[in-house]
């Protein structure tokens, strides 16, 4: 394996990205109104991943940490390792490649459920302010797996009384190696969360202003009505980013401020309703700590420590959907394409800040059923004594490139409550 | 490793009576008074019969980067001596260069050869002296003791002692002059003008001539004319030590002689090292020193001494000082009982029966200078001299990466002390000092699995294929091997390296991969042999060649089974060959 940071096996799972949130907002609030909305949102298990070339691949083999010379040299085995190595170096350069302690295999599985508080108050002129506060609660778990042949007794054998006493006994613990040496030697450069991590807090906050530019209740000679939706928002960098001393943690929050429009054109009849969802969110420059490779090592040492100045790439979102409107029931079902442009890292410490970079372009390809159970049109009715909203939807990626599997199921409730200055 | 114990260390020719002969026979009193003769400076007698071309004579050097050489800045025999011994091969020419020494006067007059001074001294007749107020003595002293006579003496005495020997030697009608005069500069060297100074890396290599195969426990010897010579060389070899290091003395307590300086050179006052006595700092042999005499009357010298040394403040190199641990292993291997063999109904009538003892001398300042000195363990760097910049002063410095001669000679003799101190049963120390000795091996191991890391892995690497030519499973040496464009180290380099890691392979280190590596180097060492049409013998030194065949003979006989054995056998005999007729032509 080359290219590749064990730092980064998760590091992409999750970015929840503001249009995941904003999408808990599809209309507008009436005037007056305040919207009330909890859901909750689970992921797939995180056991497999799609990767650049857009193949999903299990997590297990997404990360192949071969210890031959070659890498061990590279500290990819850790400080201890890599000492070996180069002792054997002393007498020969073919002597330390041709040591191989086997192959580990670096896997990992999250879990994910994300809930996500939010209200929405109707302004005047069909505007409507939001506020949303996704928690994620993201358990991680890494597997080492440690494959294939040790040749470091054969090799303190062939050396025989030629080498030093430490190296004899560096070799037979070699010979030894086990995943847990390996965990060990990850810890003694300086990571914690090697097995597991957890984490339940906020991701990156949202708020916003949407406001309708042609209500649904324009029709047209035919009989259509059109619609068009646009949104302001900002999303607050106050989710978890990655820790350079955390090995399996999970980016949550960007890091940075971002700052987005959506526009939402819709065309419906009364029973159908067809339209688009488009959004593009930038981010303002934000820093770092990070750790730099210094060439495409897999355990990057803690000494590549540096702040590292960050422009996030653009993110893309847009999905066409198709809805048939029922009195209570409406299904909907959509077509989603998102990508995310590659970042921009750059530091004073010199290194490969391009694998860190290669592995921030993301893009999917998706497809979504939305479930609607409404009770609005029956309480409008005087039906049903509450106003409420059920939304069950499932999210399916067929498609990704470097991306994690963003497939779930969501449960959304949204209730809405008058207030004095709700119009009549 | 220390020895500050070595208690059963005995004093080697006097205290065994080496010499009695030399003076029993009582001196004439009726002898004429003579006026006495100077001691004759050392001045060569006969040109050798060696060619040139051999780098024998001085005109050519042994070898243009010789770490004897080089650092001395000598061209010299030390070389030749050093493969000889290494060899153990062409006893003939040996035995000639020993006899050759025989030649020359040593730098130290034989009357201050601790045993003859004794001998002297304890001569009854001359005790008279002793009540002879002072400003007549020596006219006295001259009455009793001819100058020619006591030299006459102490050749018969010589002969005498080897005699049960050799007696075919030694009922030749006609016979050498046995002198016990020390440190005989090397037949090719420029002896100093004043003829008093002494080298130690010449002290060394003659010592390493005499230890060869051809010495006088070789065979060989019995069909030599001058067998006899090989044991005077010994005997001679061994007052030397003796006064070297100062282990001999007068009845009041003081020592006669002591060249060694201390360790760290903070002090430049040659004196004594006797491991017996208390002592506060290890002190070893090295570098160059000069003589001077208040007298050149043999009675004088005797009686009153006041020699002065000067020891001239210099660097020491590594390559001299692993010639003498290399040869004191050789010397400990050759009269430790355990070697004796054949030769122990006379062995101790010629030698006394501790002598070996006096090799273990150099053990403390090994370990001395290893630590931190010559071996730099924290950057692994294995240095080529120390510097006491300021002798006196309190600066030592280290610098500069050994040579790969140096290397090799270093590996030798940390291989040939690895080697004879694996049983130390046969030796006669205290128990204290066996156990040290038995603890020695694994620093002695360690600092030779150092010299062959750098040997491996800083200048040896795989042979450059030429242009249309299929890769070849072999390996050289190289001046540079990050740049093989700079060129390989000279075929003598290879051939001594791949001595050196061959002796320490099978003796010290066993280990496959350097098996390996050694199959390796002995392929590129013959296709650069074959490339470069072997040695031109009329023009090239004898040196190298020697190297060549003790390089190919340990090959052959601790790699029987070596892929090019066959190449290896061819290149042997030829190399043989051709260094037998260039020995007969030296016999001649």
């Amino acid at each position: 394996m080359s290219g590749f940071s064990l730092k980064n096996l998760m590091t992409f799972l999750f970015t929840i990205s503001p249009s995941a949130a904003l999408a808990q907002f599809a209309s507008v609030v009436p005037e007056g109104v305040m919207a009330v909305i909890a859901t909750h949102r689970t992921y797939t298990p995180q056991d497999k991943t799609w990767n650049e070339k857009g193949v999903r691949i299990p997590q297990s083999s997404r990360a192949k940490l071969t210890f031959d010379g070659e890498h061990l040299l590279r500290g990819e085995g850790g400080a201890k390792l890599q000492s070996l190595a180069e002792e054997l170096k002393r007498y020969d350069d073919a002597l330390a490649r041709k040591l191989n302690l086997g192959t580990l295999n670096v896997g990992g599985s999250g879990k994910l459920n994300i809930q996500y508080f939010g209200l929405a108050i109707g302004l005047p002129r069909a505007t409507t302010v939001f506020f949303a506060a996704p928690i994620a609660d993201l358990s991680v778990n890494t597997r080492f797996a440690l494959t294939g042949q040790n040749n470091a007794a054969a090799i303190r054998d062939e050396l025989g009384d030629l080498a030093y006493t430490e190296l004899k006994d560096g070799l037979g613990k070699a010979s030894q190696l086990s995943e847990r040496d390996v965990k060990a030697s990850i810890e003694a450069a300086g990571y914690t969360g090697v097995d597991s991590w957890r984490y339940r807090n906020f991701a990156d906050l949202i708020f916003g202003l949407t406001t309708e530019h042609l209500s649904p209740d324009n029709i047209d000679s035919t009989g259509l009505r059109y619609s068009l939706q646009s949104e302001l928002f900002a999303s607050a960098p106050t989710g978890h980013t990655d820790h350079p001393d955390v090995l399996s943690d999970v980016s949550i929050g960007t890091g940075a401020w971002g700052l987005g429009l959506a526009l939402s054109p819709a065309v419906s009849s009364d029973s159908f309703a067809a339209g688009l969802d488009a959004n593009v969110t930038g981010y303002l420059p934000s820093s770092q700590t990070m750790r730099i490779p210094l060439s495409d090592e897999t355990i990057i040492s803690s000494s590549r420590k540096t702040k590292v100045q960050i422009q996030t790439g653009l993110s893309w979102e847009v999905t066409g959907h198709l809805q048939w409107k029922a009195d209570w029931f409406q299904p909907q079902y959509r077509m989603i394409f998102k990508k995310h442009e590659r970042d921009t890292l750059s530091g004073q410490l010199a290194g490969n800040y391009r694998s860190l970079m290669n592995s921030t372009g993301q893009t999917k390809y998706g497809h979504a059923l939305w479930l609607y159970f409404s009770t609005i049109d029956m309480f409008k009715r005087d039906e049903f004594p509450i106003p409420l909203r059920l939304k069950i939807a499932a999210s399916q990626i067929l498609k990704g490139f470097n991306s994690f599997d963003e497939s779930f199921i969501e449960l959304q409730l949204i209730s809405f409550l008058p207030t004095p200055w709700m119009r009549d | 490793m220390k020895h500050k114990r070595l208690t059963t260390l005995l004093c080697l020719v006097t205290a065994s009576g080496m010499y009695p002969a030399c003076i029993r026979k009582v001196l004439p009193v009726s002898a004429p008074a003579q006026i006495p003769k100077t001691a004759t400076p050392a001045v060569p007698a006969d040109p050798l019969p060696y060619p040139a071309q051999f780098g024998l004579t001085g005109t050519t050097a042994p070898s243009p980067r010789t770490a004897l050489g080089s650092r001395l800045n000598d061209v010299s025999l030390h070389d030749l001596y050093v493969a000889l011994a290494a060899c153990e091969c062409l006893p003939a020419l040996q035995t000639r260069l020993v006899t050759s020494i025989n030649e020359f006067r040593g730098a130290l007059p034989q009357a201050l050869t601790p045993a003859v001074r004794k001998e002297i001294l304890d001569n009854p007749q001359l005790k008279i002296l002793n009540v002879v107020p002072r400003p007549l003595d020596n006219i006295v002293g001259g009455l009793f003791a001819d100058e020619q006579k006591i030299s006459e003496e102490i050749s018969q005495g010589l002969l005498e002692k080897i005699k049960p020997a050799e007696t075919t030697w030694a009922a030749q009608p006609t016979l050498p002059v046995l002198q016990l005069d020390s440190f005989v500069p090397l037949p090719a060297t420029n002896p100093s003008v004043s003829g008093r100074m002494v080298r130690m890396i010449d002290v060394f290599t003659r010592w390493a001539l005499v230890l060869g195969s051809g010495g006088p426990w070789s065979p060989e010897r019995a069909a030599s004319k001058d067998a006899g010579l090989l044991w005077h060389e010994l005997l001679r070899s061994l007052a030397e030590a003796e006064y070297l290091f100062g282990l001999a003395g007068s009845e009041n307590g003081s020592s006669w002689g002591g060249l060694t300086i201390p360790v760290d050179l903070q002090i430049n006052n040659p004196g004594p090292f006797d491991p017996r006595k208390a002592y506060n700092q290890v002190r070893f042999l090295t570098g160059e020193l000069n003589l001077t005499l208040n007298s050149n009357v043999s009675l004088t010298l005797a009686r009153f001494g006041g020699e002065r040394w000067n020891w001239q403040p210099a660097s020491v190199t590594l390559a001299e000082q692993a010639v003498q641990w290399w040869v004191s292993a050789k010397l400990l291997n050759r009269l430790r009982p355990l070697n004796r063999g054949a030769f122990t109904t006379y062995f101790p009538a010629l030698i006394p029966e501790e002598s070996y003892q006096i090799s273990l001398l150099v053990l403390p300042a090994l370990e001395a200078l290893l630590t931190e000195r010559f071996i730099d363990e924290k950057s692994r760097a294995v240095r080529s001299f120390v510097d006491g910049e300021l002798v006196g002063g309190n600066t030592l410095s280290v610098r500069e990466k050994a040579d790969p001669q140096t290397l090799s000679l270093f590996l030798m003799a940390l291989a040939g002390w690895s080697r004879e101190l694996k049983t130390v049963s046969d030796l006669n120390v205290s128990a204290e000092t066996a156990k040290q000795l038995k603890s020695a091996p694994p620093s002695l191991l360690r600092a030779a699995q150092l010299v062959v890391q750098k040997i491996l892995g800083e200048i040896s690497g795989p042979v450059q294929a030429k242009a249309n030519e299929t890769p070849e499973q072999a390996q050289t040496l190289y001046i540079n091997p990050r740049d093989p464009s700079a060129g390989e180290m000279s075929l003598r380099d290879h051939a001594q390296v791949l001595y050196a890691l061959t002796i320490a392979e099978t003796s010290v280190m066993p280990s496959a991969y350097l098996r390996d590596r050694i199959a390796l180097l002995a392929a590129g060492f013959l296709r650069r042999m074959r490339e470069n049409n072997s040695f031109d013998a009329t023009k090239d030194p004898a040196a190298p060649q020697i190297w060549t065949k003790a390089a190919a003979d340990a090959l052959i006989k601790f790699y029987p089974d070596l892929k090019a054995g066959e190449e290896l056998k061819t290149l042997a005999k030829t190399t043989g060959e051709r260094l037998l007729a260039f020995e007969k032509g030296i016999l001649q």
